[in-house]
């Protein structure tokens, strides 16, 4: 990614005593990061695009009770993961008075696929979804959340540490844990070996 | 030296890919003369990489434009001073009405009597001015025998026998015969 710590901390300071243009310069440099890491959780683009601003939202009207400008990555994911689990308690309530559960929007790409000029792309696309999430669902949820920060949304060790508020070795066992399944499952293989 | 000739396993490689620091002095000395285990560590880092890669490449862009919004002022109980400030208030005036409610207490007691007493009399005061309006504004006789209402034994000689007058009631006379008073 294209910034610097030393540049995020200081418009973190400049944002804080009410610097919009430094609070716009964070946003450029985190937005995408943060849709996809609401992405990959979601897979819902429109759902992922309404809880992105709603991150920034709250990360604007609360900046003052960031303790450390450093941490505002991680700050920010925090914010984020609370959001992605927000969504899903909602979804979860509201399915109960629902009849039929809403489909994710990788399921839609699948059956859509025919009407589409770039309907192989979509069926790789659709395809590499299928696996990651049958491989994420086969670790527990904190083993599944650690190497989906470490791997997807590209976070060091310390900043899922700083996120999940876990000590680093804990984080190191849980990553450790996952990689050694996720590197066994026949799935991640055959993904791997068409791939590279 | 044996130790040296055996290729790290593929979960200790996983372990060395999250922390470096996590190899005993033996496997990194393994590790740095055995091509093939840099090798493996290599595609393995690779491989979960490219899972991260793929993932980007996969995901949508956001199509929405990024939203600026004005920022607003901060409530003032979020801010650190803030709420330091509303605590500390909120202690004063609790102290404050803990004091005031000491203090006052005696007065009040004394004048909790004072004060029933006025509210029975003022009672007594409105319920007698409904008694008089009624008694001035009463219907002639006459009414009495239209209504149906009108009954021979009811006149004022048999209501003093059913209600006496208070002054005459055998329960103040006793009361008068044993030095009581009724107020
Ligand atoms: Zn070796």
């Amino acid at each position: 990614m294209g910034y610097d710590q030393h540049s995020v901390s200081q418009w973190v300071l400049e944002a804080c005593s009410g610097n919009e243009a430094s609070f716009n310069r964070l946003m450029d440099t985190f937005y995408k990061s943060i849709f996809r890491m609401i992405f990959y959780r979601i897979q819902s683009q429109m759902d992922a695009e309404d809880i992105t601003q709603e991150v920034f939202l709250q990360a604007f009207n609360h900046l003052g009770t960031l303790q450390s400008p450093d941490r505002f990555k991680s700050w920010l994911f925090q914010i984020a993961l609370n959001k992605v689990r927000d969504f899903f308690r909602k979804k979860r309530l509201r399915s109960l008075f629902q009849a039929l559960p809403e489909k994710m929007d990788v399921e839609d790409e699948r059956s859509e696929m025919h009407h589409h000029p770039e309907a192989l792309e979509n069926l790789e696309k659709a395809d590499f979804w299928k696996v990651v999430n049958s491989l994420l669902t086969k670790l527990s949820s904190k083993e599944r959340e650690v190497f989906t920060m470490r791997f997807l949304d590209h976070l060091s060790i310390r900043e899922i540490s700083n996120v999940m508020n876990k000590r680093e070795s804990t984080i190191k066992t849980f990553l450790y844990r996952a990689m050694v399944k996720i590197k066994k499952d026949p799935s991640f293989q055959t993904l791997m070996r068409e791939t590279l | 030296m044996n130790q040296k000739r055996i290729h790290l396993e593929e979960d200790r490689i996983m372990a060395l890919i999250i922390d470096e620091t996590d190899l005993s002095p033996v496997e990194k000395e393994h590790l740095s003369e055995c091509a093939d285990c840099r090798g493996k560590k290599e595609k393995i880092q690779e491989e979960f990489a490219l899972l991260g890669n793929l993932a980007e490449k996969f995901a949508p862009e956001s199509k929405r434009p990024v939203l600026r919004k004005k920022r607003e002022p901060r409530p003032f109980l979020t801010s650190a001073f803030g709420w330091k400030l509303s605590l500390a208030s909120a202690v004063a005036v609790l102290f404050t009405i803990t004091a005031t409610w000491y203090f006052f207490k005696p007065l009040r007691l004394q004048n909790s009597r004072q004060n029933a007493s006025e509210w029975t009399a003022a009672t007594d005061h409105e319920l007698m001015s409904e008694i008089n309006a009624m008694v001035e504004t009463a219907f002639p006789r006459t009414y009495l025998y239209i209504t149906g209402e009108y009954h021979k034994g009811l006149n004022d000689e048999f209501i003093m026998f059913i209600v006496p007058p208070v002054n005459n009631d055998s329960a103040s006379r006793l009361f008068r015969m044993k030095g009581h008073a009724t107020c």
